[in-house]
């Protein structure tokens, strides 16, 4: 169960009986999974409940960046938290199966899934999207730089979380196109 | 100290700073382009962070870029290298605006120097010599003609904002001037976005020696002795030396002083070369570099000094961990730099695959580089293969060793050709070994072979 399932929940006061508590457990079970995926020990955790933060640090080789994880963002954002984890060399875009393609960072930045905090994603897993339909946003020195689906298909698989560092040409989603290439 | 530092900068120098960054316990975050995805800094630096593709201006040279992949790496400092991003105070400024210290002299510093023309007028207030000349810009191409007739020709025109050997024209002949003149203000805006220019005496039987300057947030100014830079082609330097052969050492005291006197009028703070003409009349002013310099391995090898060590203890508010009383150069040390460049072809680009690449080795040899075998020289950068860095007890053993290194030194791939085996004929040139060469010596010699 995950926070999300829970209807009493409300959000605006923060407290609730168990809701911290749950938050807490959410938070450790990302860590316990991050630290599974992770091909080096961990250097520091660090949780903060009130902007629900995971910070995590692994041994050098790999990114320290801090993987910051919305607790609110869907199953599919967190399941691939992994992807902030890899190698120091950035690897290139995973293999396109027939009929897959990969949207990549257009530039360094950080990325988010909605158009506002709280608002709905631009796109979820089995969204059909157009070419020139816009995925995401990519924050650069204040300045929010829309990113756009480059073919038309289905999404298959969301690769970065929201508030995700991303850096130039970081895979973003898989789309099972549907147009001639 | 800062714990987590940035290199914006790629290839042999980004290496050189991630090495004595881990000597320090600094840890490090190489940013890179596509190009340079395998490339040997961004195995060896802590994290890496693709910044954008090949092409410079989209990655080496993007501000924002870089300080967004020092923002999300956590990086405290910059450390821009040289080339690139080194020198431009907006880039300072911007670091400074994302609570980031830029590894080098205050944004207003560096762009009062870059504009040479202010510089220039700086200097002369600091009371240092310079060539006969426009202590301004000249605004029109009569005003041009009219100081060269006073000057006397040669002259050479030069772009206030130029560097890197770009943006000047040497004329000889009166007929030659307007053209010159106009050509070199096109280039000015091309390359640099400034079309202004100034005209000073040229004179091609003078060295070019440079004074290397380490000064602290403490008001320390400390001289790390010169370096001859006269082996030149097109105002590119090939070899570079230190000590200054043949030219007196109370001239190069002067000189030295000269450059002290100069980074104390100006406020320097960080590593930076004074660059000097010297002739047989006495030594000029030319220009600053707020940056460090591909040649400073020479200047290390007889002080014993890591000048990148400095900048960063200075960046990270500490004093110099050397005083002016603590410099005492030993023997002499000389570098040639491995272009990856047909000389046969005007020294054209070679990019290519490399397929062998095997440095010398040895006692009192240094290489910096950042090739290997299966290194791809791209035509994106510039064609610096290697440095090659070589010491001696005397100019004699050192130039004996420079001619072994250079043979020892492997390297092949298809389409690549370097100038090893052109430097290693300069080296054994009798008047270089006798130190009677100039910064016209190069172009002289190579004339009857091209």
């Amino acid at each position: 169960m995950t926070i999300m399932d829970d209807p009493q929940l409300d959000l605006e006061t923060g407290d609730d009986g168990g809701y911290h508590a749950l938050l807490l457990e959410q938070m450790r079970r990302s860590v316990a999974a991050m630290a599974g995926d992770a091909a080096t020990p961990l250097r520091r955790v660090r949780l903060s409940l009130g902007a629900a933060t995971v910070e995590v640090e692994w041994e050098s080789r790999i990114p320290a960046e801090p993987v910051h994880l919305p607790v609110m963002t869907a199953p599919a954002a967190i399941a691939a938290a992994p992807a902030a984890v890899a190698p120091a060399v950035a690897a290139p875009p995973p293999g396109e199966a027939p009929g897959e393609h990969v949207v990549t960072s257009p530039l360094v930045g950080t990325f988010y899934t909605t158009p506002e905090p709280g608002a709905p994603p631009f796109v979820k897993v089995g969204d059909t999207v157009v070419a020139g339909q816009q995925i995401g946003i990519v924050e650069a020195m204040k300045l929010m730089n829309p990113v756009e689906a480059d073919r038309s298909g289905t999404v298959l698989r969301l690769l970065a979380g929201s508030g995700d560092a991303v850096e130039y040409e970081q895979a973003l989603i898989v789309i099972a196109a549907t147009d001639e290439e | 100290m800062f714990d987590k530092v940035l290199i914006a900068n790629r290839g042999e120098i980004a290496l050189r700073v991630v090495r004595t960054c881990q000597e320090m316990g600094i840890r490090t975050v190489a940013v890179h382009s596509t190009a340079d995805r395998d490339s040997a800094v961004v195995r060896l630096a802590d994290e890496a962070v693709q910044i954008g593709p090949p092409a410079p201006r989209q990655s080496y040279l993007s501000a924002a870029a870089i300080v967004e992949a020092a923002l999300m790496t956590g990086a405290r400092a910059i450390h821009p290298g040289y080339g690139f991003l080194s020198e431009d105070p907006d880039f300072a400024e911007i670091c400074a605006a994302n609570d980031l210290v830029f590894i080098g002299p205050p944004p207003d510093v560096i762009a009062k120097l870059g504009d040479k023309a202010v510089a220039r007028e700086l200097m002369t207030a600091a009371g240092l010599p310079l060539l006969p000349g426009s202590t301004r810009t000249i605004d029109s191409a009569n005003e041009a003609l009219e100081l060269a007739d006073r000057l006397g020709f040669p002259v050479i025109i030069k772009a206030a904002a130029g560097g890197g050997g770009r943006g000047m024209a040497v004329v000889r002949e009166r007929a030659d001037l307007l053209p010159a003149y106009q050509r070199t203000r096109a280039t000015a805006q091309a390359v640099f976005g400034d079309s202004r220019v100034y005209v000073e005496r040229y004179c091609d039987r003078a060295r070019h020696v440079e004074v290397q300057i380490l000064a602290d947030t403490y008001g320390n100014v400390v001289h790390l002795g010169e370096r001859d830079c006269s082996v030149q082609r097109r105002h590119q330097k090939l070899i570079e030396e230190t000590p200054a052969p043949g030219l007196s050492r109370a001239m190069m005291a002067d000189v030295a002083d000269a450059a002290v006197r100069g980074a104390r009028a100006i406020g320097y703070v960080g590593a930076g070369t004074f660059e000097f003409l010297v002739d047989d009349q006495g030594f000029y002013f030319m220009e600053i570099n707020c940056r460090i310099q591909v040649e400073h391995p020479v200047t290390e090898m007889v002080t014993g000094v890591d000048i990148v060590r400095e900048q960063l203890l200075v960046a990270a508010g500490r004093p110099l961990s050397v005083s002016q009383g603590d410099v005492e150069p030993r023997g002499v040390s000389v570098e040639c730099r491995i272009n990856a460049e047909d000389p046969e072809r005007d020294f054209a680009p070679t990019p290519g695959l490399l397929t062998r690449f095997a440095p010398p080795a040895g006692p009192f040899v240094r290489v910096d580089t950042h090739a290997a075998p299966g290194y791809r020289i791209t035509p994106y950068y510039d064609s610096l293969l290697a440095k090659l860095v070589v010491w001696g007890p005397d100019r004699e053993q050192a130039l004996d060793r420079m001619r072994r290194a250079l043979a020892e030194f492997e390297i092949a791939g298809g389409g690549v050709r370097t100038t090893s085996e052109l430097l290693a004929r300069v080296i054994d040139a009798p008047g270089f070994r006798n130190a009677e060469h100039t910064t016209g010596f190069l172009e002289q010699w190579l004339a009857p072979v091209s």
